[in-house]
Order: C-alpha cells, then structure tokens, then sequence
C-alpha cells in the first residue's frame, strides 16, 4: 500500500540534502542530479532543504544546474536552515529569491543566547562546547567538538547519538541532548528572542531565526500556490522525521500544517520510529535515488509499477467476501462471465475469458447510456456492445495458450467483492509439458469511472524459452451469446497518444473512443509491436522469459463517448496518458478506497450464516457496480450492465427493487437514477398523449428517451406471433415511479430533490391517472385493461396492485400540490403555468382517489387481485413443489391461454402490493392475503422470491422467509437455470437487500420522518448489523432475535421507534436498544 | 457455485469418411410397404447412404420371385441391395441393422391409424434411428427441406438428435427445435420475468447446452401441454418434412397422426 502512495505523479518534490540525497557533502551526487533533472524537464520543480550554505552544496548540485537548461529554472535550493532560497535563470546562474536578514540586535541576541547556553554547560560540570559563529540568522553549538566527530556521515547518528549522550551525562547533564535544548530555549527567551528556533542534529543544538519550517512556508506560498499545486500533489523527502534521543528530527520541522495532505517519506534510520503520517522506507540515499528513478519513470510514461507487484497483491483473504468457482465447465462460461462482471455504473465489463472462445464465452464491454438498434423497422433501441478492451493472449513458444479442460491443471475465477475486482488464476501445461501459471485480475475503475485496469503475472514453471503477450482492443462480432446485437462500426482509426480510435452506433447517434496502453515488466526495454486492421488494435509484446521468474502486464483502458464530451477522441486519449502517469497502482488504490467507502455505507453483517453473509455482499457488489452518482441521464437497466439481455432497458426493477438500496445506502446514487426518471418525463408524456390519457405514463421500457421500448410482438414458444401487451397495459410503472420518488424523499429528507425533481413526477403521473379510469354505476373509479405484476393475467379491471398505487399516487401528488403553496410558492406558480394546473383538478384527484375500487373483503380480509380473480380455475402447484421445483414459468408449463385461465399468479402481486403499502393494511388483512396467495403464486419473475422473504419476516414468519430468501439469494449465485448468462437479475439483488432490511431488520419510514426498527431476526443468524442513512444521519441498526440497539454515528438528529416503543431522537453518538421480536413488523 | 467439468457436447454425425448409412427399407408385398423408398432414397441422397429392400419371410425365396411378388419396379433396386430373410421380422430386421454401418431403418406403418404390429416393436426396441412413414405417401416424391426436432431435455439429447441436425445440415434443410418439457425438467429457465427478452436468449442456450451447432440459427418451440399434440400441431404448421423425436413422450402419437415421416430417435 506504501508504494502505490508514492507511485503518483507529484509535482513538487522537496526534501533535505545531507543523508537524503546524498551521504556526505564529498559523495559525488551526479547521479541524483541525472534524476532530478529528468524529473525537472518533466515539469516537477525540486525543491533542496538544506540547513548549509548554498556554496557547500552547489558542487554536488553542479550537473544539475549545468545540464538541466531551463528546467533549472525548476530548482529551488533553501539553504541556511530556512533563511535563503535561491532559483536559477536558465543558465546556470543562482538567483536569490528570499532572504532573511537579522537585524544586529537579532544578531547579539543569538550571540548572547548561545554563549549563555555554552556558559551553564561549563560551568555545570566544564563540559566544553564550541560555537560556530559564521551561520547565516543561528548559533551552532556544538556539543562534542572532537576531531573524531569533526564530520560524521548520517549513517552513524546512533554511534553518535551515543556518543553525545555519553558526553553529556558524563558531564552531569542528566537530562541530555534534550535537557540542551531545554537550556537553549530558556537563553534564547532570556536574550530577548521572540520566536527563537531551537533544532539539533545531535551533534549541534543550534539557536536560530529561521528553520526548515520556513522553507516549506516559502515553497507553498511561492511554489505550489502560485502554480497551482495542492498539497497532495508534493513529496516531502526526509531522513529525520521521527526523534533521536528524545528530541525530533531535524526533519521534523518540515511538517508544518500546510503540508498535512502531502506524501511524507524517510530513508533515514529513524531509530526513534516515524508517527504513521511519514512513510518509512529507510535505506538512505540510495534509496532516495531508486524513488527518484520510479518518479522520472513514472512522469516519462515508463510505469515503474510494472516492476513492482500486482496493483493489487492479492484476493481479499476473508472468504466472505469472495465468490469462486474451480474448473473448465465452458457450458456455464456465459452465466459465470455475467456474475463475475466488473462495472462502475459507466462502464461494466464481462468477466469474458481474456484470450477469448469462440464458442463459449460472450465478451461484452457496456456503456451506460449508450444505445443503438439493430437495422430493422421493429427493432427497439438497445444497449450497444463496445469494443472488448480487455483480450489478452498468452503464447508459449509460439502456441497460444487456451482454456481446455486437457491442458488445464487448475483454473479458477474469483470475484473479490470487496476490492471490487474480478481475479483469475489459471495453471496451463502445453503438449511439451511447459507449465505456465497465469494470474490476474481486473478492474473497472470506481474511482475513475472512465477507466478500465487489467493486470496478469505470468510464471513459466518449469521452462524458459519466448512468451509472447498479445494485448489488444477488439471490435464487437454482432453477435454476443450467438444473437444478434447492435454492432457500433470504427469510424476513425485514431491518431497516435492525441487521439483514441472512435466507433459510432449504427444509428450514428453516438460516438464512443476506447484508447489502450499497455506495459509488461521483463521486457527491458523492449517495446511491442502494434497493429491496427479492421478495428482491432494489438500491442504485441515478446520476451525472453526464465523459469520460475514472474513476468507482469498491465493495461489500462479509458473510455469517452459522444454523451459526456464533443471530442471523445481526445478525451480518452488524454485520460489514458493522466492514468499512465498516475500509474496502475494508484489508480488501483484509488478504486480500492472508493469500495472500502461503499462498503462501510451498505454492508450488511450477517453473524452465523456465512453463506446469506456473502449472497448480501454479493448483492450489494452488483448494485454498486451498476450505479453512478454522476449521471442522473441513465439508469441501471434489468441486467445491470452485465449482460445484453433485456436489452439495456430499464423497468420498475430500478424504481421498486432497486432505489432503496441507494435511497438508504447511497443517496446521491438514488438521486441520479430518479434525475433519469425526472429527464425522461417528456417520453412518459408522449406515451400518454398517444395512448389518449394525460400526464405522464412511463415507458414500461425505457432506454435513452424514455419512449416506449418494449417489442410490439414476438414469437412466443409454441411458434405464434402474440402481442406484447406490457407496453400498453402495464401502466403500474407510473406509479412505481411517483412511489419512488415518495420513498426517497421519507428516507433522505432531500427537500430540494422534491421541489426540483419530485414535485413534477407526481404531480404528472397523477394526472395519468386521474385520466386513466372512468367512473362507474357503482360511484367507484375504475382502472380497466390492466396488466398488473402478475403478468399471466392481461387485460384485467381493477387490479388491485394498480389501483392502490394509483390512489396513493393521487394522494401524494395533492399532498405536494399543498408542500408547494407551502415552501416553495415560486415553484409551485411555475409547475401551474408550465402544467396548466390548479386547485380544481387537484381536489378531483382527491375525489378519484377517495373512490378508486379497491375492496378488501370483511369476513375474508382477502383483497381480489382483479375483478373476477376468485371465478377462475384454481390449479394446485404443490405436485409441482413436491417435484422439486419451487419456481417454475407455468406459462411455459401450460400454455398462455390456460395459464390466463387459472388462478396461478407469476409473482408477488397482492403481496407485493402489502410490502410496498405495509402500513395502510391491518395485520389480519396482511396475513390473510400473505397466506392466500403464496401457495398460488409460481414465482415465474425472478421478482418473486425477495418480496416474499420480505413478507414473510415481517409476518414473523422466518422459516417461510428463509427459505424464500434463499431462493432469491440463488438466484445467480446458484445459477441452476442457466438464464444468468444475460446478465445478473438486478431487481432480486435489490430485493434481497430489501429483504434483508426492510424484512428481517423490520426496516420503515412511519409517518414521514421516523425510522421503524421492529425486527425478526433469525436465530440462525445470531446478529443482524447494517449500515444506514436516513435523512442526513449516518447510523447503524444491529439486531438478535430479542434486540434491537440503533446508534447515530453523525448528521443531524433523527427519530428512531424501536420494536413496539414509542418514538425517540437520538443525536450523533446517542444509541437506543428495546426489546423486540415476536408478532408482525 | 459449485465446481464443474463438463463441456458442450460433440456432433454425431449421419455418416463418416469411410462409412454410410444403411437405410433399411422392409417390405411386405403391399403398396403401403413401398411409400417408404422413395423417403429411404432421398435419405441415402442427401446424407450419402445405401438402400436395403428387406423382406423377411417365413421360407427363404429366391429373390427374382420375391421382387416380382412385392411389385418392385425397376428404378427401386438402382444401386440398393436385396436382403432376404427368415424369422419373426423385428427380430430379423434388428439383427441385419446390428450387422451393417450406421443402420437406418426406414418402414411404413402398416396402417392410417397407427404404428401397427412391426413399427411398435421396432420403435421400442431399435437401437437406431427408425423413419416411420405413412401409406398414404405410396410413391410419391419426396425431399428434406424443413426438420423439426423435437427433443426432452439433455436427458434425451446426444447421438440421436446429432443425427436429425446432421441430416438437416447435409440437406440444406432449415431446421426448427422443439423443447418438450417433461416433469423435472431442469431445462425450463426457473424464471422468466419478460418472456419477450428471456425466450430468444434462452433459447440460443438450450442449443448451446443440446450441442446444436448448425450454419443457420435454429427456431426453437416450447412444447406446452401433450407433447405430442404439441408436436403434432406445430409439424403441420411449419409444413415439416420430417419430425425427428428423441425421447419417448409423445411419440406414439407423433407417430400416429403425423402426415409427413417421423424419425424416432429415442434408442439411439
């Protein structure tokens, strides 16, 4: 972790000369200078701390300030110990640019100061001390003035040390070199000296006017902030930093607060230690100079990490947080490229094999946002396929290197949920018996969004002989997964490091650059051979390899598209050029950091079920993955970005299943993904307008512009064209949305994002519905020709999972109509010009919504899922269960037409309807409704199970809940059915989330503005402990089967009900715990 | 996730460098017998192969009698062979195809309304692939031009179902693939959310998974319901030319009520 803190491009770098840089004052420093002009003529100034003259070290600098040109004008030289700074004029000549001169009377008070100090030594014990006068602004005593210590080098300090102590005691100084230091402070005060600088080099105590301290003061002021460099951006260079005999380091002056955030490093012995803010590395000068040398690589492009380790050493070693799977099994390689995928919301890649099979594997690169269509007329917009950054080739004398299971000893794929990376290790053994162990992993940047990193370290076992590395950036096929997908074509082949290749979509809306670089340690200084032909760019690197040597490649790729930037060509030109100076180790560390910080806020600890444990973190890896704060013009579609499947589209997945997770977790996230929602609205109300209805109803697919996107038709599997009704009857989508938009504004308090955003959402959509239906005979208002959750029942009336949402839609929407006049009256005048809305339509959706047909019966408390539900055919699925299939797509099963005839119910409908309105429903109609429809629901949708895990544990149901946890939980993980190979199912990773807090954690917003906790937690899990946020605090909720404890961490103060108590506020470090268990949520 | 080896599956192939098929054609002195040579010499066209014309008798007869008691003209016995035999006739007929390269055994039902006494026996004991062809065909020409293959899961899948995508492939025949779930049927995606996104995909995965690799992408069809009707109603709908069925399920009544030749492959 230390190296990559210094594997960065600083530019400034300052550091004390003697022991730093050089040994003595009579070493010949020509080598240093090389590199310190290298690093000069890259643009770093140099900046040399010293406590001597200029004329005592300018012949050790002399090559530097003669060779360096005009980049010796980046040379700054502080000497006297804080008192002068001096630059050059291109040529040669020193320049002085800061001086401070002591006034006379200055000048005797150091005088007398020092004599003083000397006086007491003596007249202590007659220890005798000498004084050097002829310092510029100091005093140097010296304490142990012997020929034998006359000039000792930096690498005796302890010797010294111990030989000045012995000195002083000896003479009666018990206290020692500190107790001098003590002394000098006290004379210096005496003789009238203000702000005296006492410092010692252990055989000096010296009184001066100025320090160290001040050279950093001058370098900031006059170096960094004139040019614009923040202190992060500096290395500081030392071999005193930490105390020597009780004293600090000359060094240690440096350290003022303005160089808090910058890089501190020692190469001195520090034998008292350094604190954790200075990066010990020891080894002196010529240390110094091997740092030196990684820099000047680093600046010229030579990624001086190559010779270091992996970016990442190593897997997380906690197995909790990792998913792995041993073998060839090629049939499951699409389902495994799909659970093992890399993303950042930006970008995702599949964890497609990097040398790439023809047959088994679908290598796809995603960009969020970046649509295209196949060349037909009924084709719908989709997710294009960017080029594939991440093929790599291994050849072995000639012989690539390919995953079978006959030449594969072991291979193994690991996906390292914490450090948020996708690891492969691979022992191959060629026909001539070579065996060559691959390791690696990659990466898409969280830090970054925009860049991709790729590391292997290739070991040749048991032969020496030619590895060649074929590093390259293939185009798509048109064909992922054997199905025709739509194929962006190259439309520039690039121009050298100014400019990446660009590939536009087929319909030329968008433009994407892809650029890649590439390095492989052990190659000297060799470079690879590049080619470029029908889009495919390669390096191709040979070496000669020895047996049981480690040889490292490592790619970055970056990314820019038309969407973000006018010139994505350059952009990703100039981003793989910041990225190869800031090197794959701190790129690496960076998006290490950013899932260390993801984590803290989301991870769910589950103690005694380290299988549920890791499903969770699984879960958490995908969301975060899929999701980026800053783009609120795209959303996370079905399949993440993971896989072709679903097109990229998005639905209510990300509204219902999704949102939560970032509302609680991630704010920002959940912020950017309703902004899609907030900028697609113009689509939602052209699909209104065309469907003869107001307001706004959302697509029930939606991709760029929030138009309709669902197919029209399809071949259904018993070979009819049938239509697809979703897009024009499952109108629940609009409320969905208007639902999420509630939701995330309970649990963030983000006032703005409702008078911005929130407001126009519901306001629209509850128009839709107010359009949408039609008053019948019986007074009530009627939604007809739905499609509700359960999808094997189309043009349905009154589905009850609509209706509710509609009315709740309709409710909010009046209640914001009231928060606008309220708070933000600008607002609201502007929505009742823009929307031509007032008073008296809002007070009819209030008359809509107190009348919409919704019945729950009284005897029964059952809610009919739609008019006519309880007529129709039950059919009985325990035979199904007892078979061993606990989901099972029984339009498949059955047929369309029989499976709209019976009562069998796809997924979670009514059900889903009591977990997402939980509290507008009485416990008995609750559990009445849970018990009904369960046994009749298939869990046909992937959407099923969590919701149901959910209900159950809020039922206090566990064992039920348990089990539908699992299943939700095998969803991909378990990846029996094999339609992981698309993508990973977002909404059931969203849900199982859901599950887990909102169900066993007995999560809820009540009345607006308090946290429910009411548990049921497992007795299996022992302890259930998650991470929150909840209108601007920061807490955290840990739960057993009888507990329930929530503490504030930080934010404002919050009200909290836990379990059955009433509700308290707790402010940050305040916890509260109640009893709780039994009974519903 | 748990730890696998297995890989997708090789190809069978109709005929090797060095081998063809022999296509074995009983005939039993009627009419009806003989509407399968026409399907039997289009086989051996298309997926290179030799016509037997085999005719197992109580007594052994002299060849030149029995082609004149059977009725077959000249063009029948162009590059075929004659066997002539004794015994109980399935038994015989299945002994003659355990003795020659990659057998076919290419036979009318004896009767409209089913398989009859040979076919049923053959069907359940063969341990190759059986054409089943109708009387009502009689002479008429025939040719390969649409293959539905209907298969039961992996379970049924393997050299069998090679043999009907080999055929097609060798025949320029467009091929259509019929899923028919059976109870436990691990096949079936556990969930479809949007079947309009899931069917297509999964559909190139269950010809992934069945080894089925041809140069055009197959239509794939879900039986629901009967199998057979399933099959039945979507062999007539797509105007196959030839139903191949692996596995069991539905074939006797494949068998029964469809018009085109039904090649059975459940025993091989």
């Amino acid at each position: 972790m230390e190296s990559a803190r210094l594997e960065r491009p600083f530019r400034v770098i300052a550091f004390d000369w003697d022991g730093t840089a050089v040994v003595g004052r009579k070493d010949d420093a020509s080598a240093v200078c090389k590199l310190l002009e290298r690093l000069m003529r890259r643009g770093v100034a140099v900046v040399v701390i010293t406590g001597t003259n200029l004329p005592n070290i300018t012949s050790q600098l002399a090559p530097l300030i003669r060779d360096a040109g005009e980049a010796s004008r980046r040379l700054f030289i502080a000497t006297n110990r804080g008192s002068e700074v001096h630059g050059f004029d291109g040529r040669a000549r020193p320049v002085p640019l800061f001086r401070r001169s002591a006034s006379p009377e200055e000048e005797r008070q150091l005088t007398a100061a020092a004599e003083a100090v000397r006086e007491r030594l003596h007249a202590r014990a007659g220890l005798t001390v000498r004084i050097v006068y002829d310092r510029l602004n100091r005093r140097k005593i010296d304490l142990i003035p012997l020929p034998e210590w006359a000039d000792p080098p930096k690498s005796e300090i302890g010797r010294l040390l111990e030989a000045v102590q012995s000195r002083l005691f000896a003479a009666g100084v018990r206290g020692g070199l500190q107790e001098v230091l003590r002394l000098a402070e006290e004379e210096a005060a005496k003789a009238g000296l203000r702000d005296a600088r006492v410092t010692s080099d252990v055989k000096h105590v010296e009184i001066g006017l100025t320090d160290k301290s001040d050279s950093i003061d001058w370098m900031l002021r006059e170096v960094c902030h004139r040019n614009g460099v923040r202190p992060e951006e500096v290395l500081l260079g030392g071999d005193e930093f930490g105390p020597i005999g009780g004293v600090e380091g000359s060094d240690h002056k440096m350290l003022t607060p303005g160089v808090r955030d910058a890089v501190v490093v020692s190469v001195g012995l520090e034998p008292g230690g350094v604190d954790e803010t200075v990066i010990h590395l020891g080894g002196g000068p010529a240390r110094f100079r091997e740092l030196l040398e990684m820099l000047a690589d680093l600046h010229e492009g030579r990624w001086p990490a190559a010779r270091l380790e992996l970016p990442i050493a190593a897997a997380t070693e906690d197995e909790g947080w990792l998913v792995q799977v041993s073998g060839t099994d090629l049939a499951k390689e699409r389902e495994l490229e799909s659970v093992f995928a890399v993303g950042n919301g930006y970008l995702g890649t599949r964890a497609a094999l990097a040398e790439h099979h023809a047959t088994a594997s679908s290598p796809a690169t995603f960009l969020a946002g970046v649509f295209d269509a196949l060349p037909s007329s009924s084709a719908v917009p989709e997710l294009a396929v960017a080029p594939d950054w991440a093929r790599l080739k291994v050849f072995v004398e000639g012989r690539e290197l390919v995953l079978e299971a006959a030449s594969t000893l072991s291979h193994r794929r690991t996906l390292d949920l914490k450090q948020g990376c996708s690891w492969r290790e691979w022992r191959h053994r060629d026909p001539a018996g070579r065996v060559t162990l691959l390791r690696g992993f990659r990466l898409a940047s969280l830090d970054d969004r925009h860049l991709g990193l790729q590391a292997l370290e290739i070991t040749p076992e048991n032969w020496s002989g030619r590895l060649e590395v074929d590093v390259a950036v293939v185009p798509p096929s048109g064909l992922v997964a054997g199905l025709p997908v739509a194929r962006p074509r190259m439309i520039f082949a690039g121009a050298g490091p100014a400019e990446a290749p660009l590939y536009q979509t087929a319909e030329g809306r968008v433009t994407m650059a892809v650029a890649s670089a590439s390095a492989v340690a052990g190659a000297g200084d060799g470079q690879p051979v590049t080619r470029s032909d029908d889009g495919t760019f390669a390096e191709r690197w040979a070496i000669e390899v020895e047996l049981g040597k480690t040889y490292r490649v490592h790619r970055l790729a970056s990314f820019a598209t038309s969407r973000e930037s006018e010139r994505p060509g350059t952009r990703a030109a100039a981003k793989l050029e910041e990225a190869r100076r800031v090197g794959p180790k701190a790129i690496a560390q960076a998006h290490v950091e950013a899932w260390r910080a993801r984590w803290e806020a989301c991870a769910v600890e589950v103690a005694g079920d380290p299988w549920t444990q890791r499903a969770l973190r699984f879960a958490a890896y995908h969301l975060i993955s899929a999701a980026n704060p800053e783009d609120d013009r795209v959303s996370i579609g079905a399949r993440t970005l993971t896989g072709e499947s679903y097109k990229g589209h998005v639905f209510w997945d990300t509204d219902v299943f999704m949102l939560p997770f970032f509302s609680f977790t991630w704010p920002q996230a959940a912020r950017a993904l309703l902004g899609y929602r907030y900028r697609t609205l113009d689509g939602a109300r052209r699909k209104a307008k065309a469907a003869g209805y107001r307001g706004a109803l959302y697509a029930w697919e939606s991709a760029d512009t929030g138009d309709e996107t669902t197919p029209r038709f399809m071949l259904a599997p018993d070979g009819e064209v049938i239509p697809i009704l979703s897009g024009v009857q499952e109108h629940h989508i609009s409320a969905d949305v208007a639902f999420a938009v509630w939701s995330h504004y309970e649990a963030t308090g983000d006032e703005r994002f409702l008078e911005e955003v929130g407001a126009e959402i519901l306001l629209e959509t509850a128009r839709f519905w107010a359009s949408r239906g039609a008053w019948g005979e019986d007074g009530l208002f009627h939604l007809r020709e739905l499609i509700g959750p359960d999808e094997y029942h189309e043009g349905v009336d009154d589905n009850a999972f609509t209706n509710a949402l509609a009315r709740w839609n309709l409710e909010r929407a009046a209640e914001v109509w009231r928060l606008l006049e309220q708070r933000w009256p600008a607002k609201r005048r502007a929505l009742e010009a823009s929307l031509l809305l007032g008073d008296e339509e809002v007070d009819e959706w209030r008359r809509v919504a107190a009348s919409m047909a919704l019945k729950v019966d009284p005897e029964s408390h059952l809610i009919e899922q739609f008019a006519g539900y309880f007529a129709l055919e039950e059919y009985d699925l325990a035979p199904l269960r007892a078979e061993g299939r606990r989901t099972a797509p029984m339009d498949m099963l059955l047929g369309r037409e029989r499976t709209l005839r019976s009562r069998i119910v796809k997924q979670a409908d009514v059900v889903m309807l009591l977990q997402m309105l939980w509290d507008r429903f009485p416990p008995e109609v609750r559990e009445a409704n849970f018990r009904f429809y369960e046994p009749r629901t298939c869990h046909g949708s992937s959407l099923s199970p969590a919701t149901h895990a959910l209900v159950a544990a809020r039922l206090g149901e566990l064992e039920t809940a348990q089990a539908y946890f699992k299943l939700a939980a095998e969803i991909d993980l378990a990846n029996e059915m094999g339609n992981a190979a698309g993508g990973v199912h977002a909404a059931a990773l969203g849900g199982l989330w859901q599950a887990a807090v909102f169900g066993f954690g007995g999560v809820c917003v009540r009345g607006g503005e308090t946290l429910g906790v009411d548990p049921h937690v497992p007795n299996a899990w022992r302890t259930l402990r998650f991470p929150l946020q909840f209108r601007g605090s920061r807490l955290v909720v840990s739960a057993t089967a009888d507990e329930a404890e929530v503490r504030v961490l930080s934010g404002p103060r919050v009200r909290v009900a836990i379990g059955r108590a009433p509700a308290i506020e707790l402010g940050p470090g305040e916890k509260a715990s109640r009893p709780v268990g039994g009974g519903q949520t | 996730m748990r730890p696998s080896e297995t890989t997708l599956g090789g190809p069978y192939v109709w005929s090797e460098a060095g081998q063809r098929a022999s296509l074995l054609v009983p005939l039993d002195g009627t009419e009806q017998a003989k509407a399968a040579i026409p399907v039997a010499r289009a086989l051996a066209e298309v997926g290179g192969g030799t016509v037997h014309l085999v005719h197992v008798a109580r007594r052994r007869v002299p060849v030149a009698r029995l082609l004149a008691a059977l009725h077959v003209q000249p063009d029948d016995l162009h590059d075929a062979v004659v066997d002539v035999l004794s015994g109980d006739p399935v038994d015989r007929i299945l002994a003659l195809g355990s003795r020659l390269e990659r057998p076919v055994v290419v036979l009318c039902a004896s009767a409209p309304e089913g398989p009859g006494p040979v076919v049923g026996p053959m069907l359940e004991r063969a341990s190759f692939p059986v054409v089943v062809v109708k009387p009502e065909r009689l002479a008429a020409p025939w040719s390969l031009q649409r293959v539905l293959l209907a298969h039961q899961g992996p379970a049924t899948a393997g050299a069998g179902l090679a043999v009907a995508v080999d055929l097609a492939e060798r025949a320029g025949a467009s091929l259509v693939v019929v899923h028919v779930p059976l109870a436990g049927d691990d096949t079936l995606p556990a969930f479809v959310d949007q079947p309009q996104h899931e069917w297509p995909f999964w559909s190139r995965r269950l010809l992934e998974r069945l080894g089925i690799v041809t140069t055009e992408v197959p239509q794939v069809y879900l039986a629901t319901g009967d199998p057979g009707d399933a099959v039945v109603r979507l062999a007539a709908r797509q105007e196959a030319d030839l139903v191949a069925i692996a596995g069991p399920a539905g074939r006797d009544e494949v068998v029964r009520r469809c018009s085109c030749p039904v090649l059975a492959l459940a025993g091989v």
